[in-house]
């Protein structure tokens, strides 16, 4: 059993920067949850306060109940992998595994077998004896893993634990890790900066920028139903499309494109007549004939990319026309040309310089607030989304 | 303020705090009561006639001709053995750098004119120097009493000084010789730059840090020279250094106060030395900056 | 060594330039150190032959010098005192130098620079106070009375060195032993000083030079064989006859001290260089 309940967290430093803002979110029971953003955000910090490494300077931290505030990190049965592995260079493979063991003075005996027991489960046996500089940095990978393994903690905690790895190992060492977390049931934060990674690896994920939690969620969830703007552009590659919108009563109208409102929708998007952002993903713009009826949105290819798997369509949408709302130009959305992506079938004959036209339906878009960038719908389709899968049996 | 911000600052006072006293102990008391001895008539020799004379000391110590020389004497051998280590020192640095074969064995031999006791070393050359036992008047084909009249034996002091300090000057050199990226001196070269330029224009500018904190280090030691005059000449044919007249003030003659005043003065000018050099550090550091900025 | 670097040895004029000038800069390092050997294996009668190497070769003057009461002596005071005063100074450095390194409290600045000004300190304008101190407290002539100043003297050495090869360690690995369950302390028992121990050793190695090289201290605050030093010693040697110096003597013992700094050398160079710069380079 391991819950962590964060309660309005905060890390704030003598000359008035804020690394981490009033993080409050709980982390339950055996759990794989990610901790994810861009560098600076403040993710490693939040990492750092958890394991006691670094203080708080508000807020309160309880593991299982138990506040953690003024415990130190010895003393809270938490076990770390750093983005650098550190291992130790002048102790063996197998004396860096039984390195917290000895200071835990368990007797040599019972210390050999957990040692062997984690160096079986990771397959680093043959290893045992190496010392640090000769080993691969997928090696070196493992002897960390077995280092947090071997004392049994309540909880893991991953700082980047792939990043040092190359492309093509990373992918490997990801489902490995994965497995592992599910067979040993462990509480486990994993911290990245790469989406890819939170989506694939996490049971849930808390989404950081500048120091303030974003979203929680499963990684569905997140996808589904972004929380505002920035979780919106950070999640899903390619990332969603923003376009500048303009609402009035019952229409929607984007570049090139209007959708009609019922009343009914109107009502649900919580927003004065004006401005707003408007999200599509990729793989919700579907190409449609030229006949069909209904709202389109008309586009030049301007670049194909062609990935096998996977085509992806960049289209020019000509000229906005209209201010861009301050929402979209803090995500960094460009002004003049609206440039969209597309997701289609590889299949698809498409070629450079060819018109498109894609179908609009109001259930494919995401609306958002034009100053704050919140989801304007955002209470209504949360509950669709299962919280966490081990939330049911808890 | 929090707990643990206080336990950190607490620990760091702990940790440093023997090792501060160790060093004010003996230098920030030793040196305030130097001022106070050299305000007074002190000598061991007749202990009781110790007075306050307020500034007399310094008074015949500014006033005698034997300060004023052994000033301009420690200011000679300072310049001539600094100007010339730093020479033969960038020399000796750039074929460290540059040797392949025999590296290590050139550093190992230059580590053994650092390590080597100065009386020594000085004891060595004065040997070679003699006109009975030593080689040098031989292989010259000389007849001349080099530690017998005064700027032979200014030459003989400069030599060992140079020989016994270039490998200190050189290793420091040498380090601020790797720090220069050699993707520099290539750019250089494919720019046009001749090896006097790539020198002059991209080496140099690069390790002006490492060659002003290797002048200052060398000026303050050679400021304070003793050992070598002292067993050289022992300070005779007008060879005296500050320090040695500090010296045979303090513990020969056992005039605590005079002596003081010198080593008051020898301070002084010490500080003066080590604020010069400051100040041209601080202006390389910032004409560092200014260029990479 | 030079792993990465061209091969590049180019012309044959070349080559043997840089051999030659390899020999010629190793030959001039060493210089004094053969004489001084040449001239301690001459038997008495060809001191004053003028030739740089002996015509026949006698261990005379070594007998001659460990006969005498005073060098024997000196070579313990010297090994005693230097070996004590670096063990003491490293600790005392080893331990500032974590503490300005790894902990954040004001003043840290101003120890590192308050022991740079203790570096630049002329030893001279403190021998007065030291020898009237020294003999108010009994500590003239003593061991002690060379330890202290010693110890003093070589702290920012040492403080600058240590802090050097601290800065170089990765401190994630004290994050991580905490995590793993050590104390602050066992952090630093099991993983840093482990890590930093070459480094502390080749300023160990510095600081024993300095206190073997001093004559200053020794020749100011020594008067008899329980406490003076070598370079005092050899300084103030004087042989069987006082009108006559004893240079085959005076050589052999300089042979002798000079035995064990050569040892050192040959043993550690690699650490005496990487001490020497660490400190000046980053500073």
């Amino acid at each position: 059993m391991a819950e962590i309940v964060l309660e309005g967290v905060t890390k704030a430093f003598g000359d008035g920067t804020v690394a981490v803002r009033d993080a409050s979110f709980t982390i339950h029971d055996g759990e794989l949850f990610i901790l994810v953003g861009p560098s600076g955000c403040g993710k490693s910090t939040l990492l750092n306060m958890i394991v006691g490494l670094e203080a708080m300077s508000g807020g309160d931290l309880r593991l299982d109940g138990r506040s953690l505030r003024g415990v130190d990190p010895k003393d809270r049965d938490m076990a770390m992998v750093f983005q650098s592995y550190a291992i130790y260079p002048h102790m063996s493979v197998r004396e860096n595994i039984a390195f917290p063991l000895k200071l835990a003075k368990l007797p040599s005996a019972e210390a050999e077998a957990r040692v062997r027991e984690v160096a079986d489960l990771l397959g680093l046996s043959a290893l045992l004896d190496r010392k640090p500089e000769t080993l691969s940095g997928g090696q070196r990978q493992r002897v960390a893993m077995g280092r947090a393994m071997v004392r049994r903690p309540k909880v893991f905690l991953l700082d980047e634990p792939l990043s040092n790895l190359d492309a093509q190992f990373r992918g490997q060492m990801r489902a490995e890790l994965a497995r592992l977390q599910r067979r040993l049931g462990t509480t486990t934060v994993y911290v990245t900066h790469d989406q890819t990674e939170a989506m694939t690896l996490g049971d849930r994920v808390a989404i950081l920028r500048g120091g303030e939690v974003q979203q929680v969620g499963t990684p569905r969830a997140l996808y589904a139903q972004p929380a505002n703007l920035f979780v919106a552009g950070f999640i899903g590659t390619p990332p969603m499309n923003l376009l500048p919108g303009v609402i009035d009563d019952d229409r929607l109208r984007l570049p090139t494109a209007e959708v009609s409102l019922s009343a009914e929708e109107r009502a649900a998007i919580q927003v004065p007549n004006g401005p707003l952002a408007v999200g599509i993903r990729p793989e919700s713009l579907v190409p449609t004939g030229v006949a069909e009826s209904g709202a389109t949105l008309n586009g030049r290819v301007d670049l194909v990319e062609w990935l096998g798997s996977d085509l992806y369509v960049h289209l020019d949408l000509g000229d906005v026309g209209t201010e861009l709302p301050p929402a979209l130009q803090k995500v960094g959305a460009k002004g003049e040309g609206v440039r969209i992506i597309a997701r289609l079938e590889p299949s698809e004959p498409v070629r450079e310089a060819q018109s498109l036209r894609f179908a609009l339906e109001l259930p494919g878009l995401h609306l958002f607030h034009p100053e704050t960038g919140l989801n304007l719908r955002g209470g209504s389709e949360l509950g669709r989304w299962p919280e966490s899968p081990s939330a049911a049996c808890a | 303020m929090s707990r643990q911000v206080l336990d950190e600052r607490r620990l760091g006072w702990l940790l440093c705090a023997p090792a501060v006293l160790a060093m004010l102990l003996v230098t920030a008391y030793p040196i305030a009561y130097a001022v106070w001895l050299s305000l007074h008539r002190y000598d061991l020799r007749f202990p009781d006639q110790q007075a306050f004379v307020g500034l007399a000391n310094y008074a015949s110590v500014l006033t005698s001709e034997v300060w004023w020389r052994s000033l301009f004497n420690t200011l000679l051998i300072t310049a001539g053995s600094v100007a010339v280590e730093l020479l033969l020192g960038f020399g000796l640095a750039l074929v460290m750098h540059r040797a392949l074969v025999g590296r290590i064995a050139l550093r190992t031999a230059s580590l053994v004119p650092y390590a080597i006791i100065t009386v020594v070393a000085a004891l060595g050359w004065r040997f070679a120097f003699d006109p009975t036992t030593g080689f040098v008047n031989a292989l010259l084909g000389l007849d001349q009493a080099w530690l017998s009249e005064r700027w032979s034996a200014f030459v003989v002091i400069i030599a060992t000084e140079i020989w016994k300090t270039t490998p200190f000057v050189a290793l420091l050199l040498l380090a601020g010789l790797t720090l220069v990226p050699p993707d520099l001196i290539r750019a250089a070269r494919v720019d046009g730059a001749s090896a006097w330029q790539r020198l002059v224009h991209i080496t140099l500018p690069l390790m002006k840090p490492a060659i002003l904190v290797a002048l200052l280090f060398r000026t303050l030691d050679a400021f304070r020279i003793f050992d070598t005059v002292y067993v050289q000449t022992r300070g005779a044919q007008d060879t005296e250094t500050v320090s040695i007249v500090a010296y045979q003030a303090l513990i020969a003659r056992l005039n605590l106060g005079l002596g003081s005043a010198v080593s008051v003065m020898i301070f002084i000018g010490t500080i003066l030395i080590a604020l010069l050099y400051v100040r041209l550090l601080g202006a390389g550091a910032l004409g560092r900056g200014g260029r990479q900025g | 060594m030079s792993a990465g670097r061209p091969k590049d040895e180019g012309t044959l004029v070349e080559r043997v330039f840089w051999r030659f000038t390899l020999v010629i800069l190793i030959g001039y390092a060493l210089l004094p150190v053969v004489w001084l050997t040449s001239l301690s294996l001459k038997p008495s009668g060809d001191l004053t032959d003028q030739r740089f190497f002996p015509r026949a070769i006698g261990l005379e003057h070594y007998a001659a010098v460990f006969r005498d009461p005073q060098f024997p002596a000196a070579l313990g005071n010297s090994l005693g005192i230097g070996l004590i005063a670096t063990l003491i100074s490293v600790a005392l450095a080893t331990l500032a130098a974590y503490a300005i390194v790894r902990l954040r409290f004001p003043g840290r600045q101003a120890v590192l620079v308050g022991a740079l000004a203790v570096a630049m300190f002329p030893p001279i304008a403190i021998i007065g106070p030291l020898f009237d101190l020294w003999r108010l407290l009994g500590l003239f002539d003593t061991w002690l009375g060379l330890i202290i100043p010693y110890i003093t003297l070589t702290l920012p050495l040492a403080i600058w060195t240590i802090s050097a090869f601290f800065r170089e360690i990765p401190w994630e690995l004290e994050q991580a032993a905490r995590v793993d369950g050590a104390t602050r302390l066992g952090a630093f028992r099991h993983v840093i000083l482990p890590l930093v121990a070459p480094g502390v050793f080749a300023s160990a190695i510095l600081v024993f030079i300095f206190a073997w090289n001093d004559f200053l201290f020794a020749a100011a605050l020594t008067s008899t064989t329980s406490s003076r030093t070598v370079p005092a010693a050899i300084a103030f040697f004087t042989g069987a006859s006082r009108f006559e110096q004893p240079t085959g003597s005076i050589a052999a013992a300089s042979v002798i001290v000079t035995i064990p700094v050569v040892v050192l050398i040959l043993l550690f160079q690699r650490r005496i260089v990487a001490g020497l710069t660490a400190g000046a380079v980053k500073g």
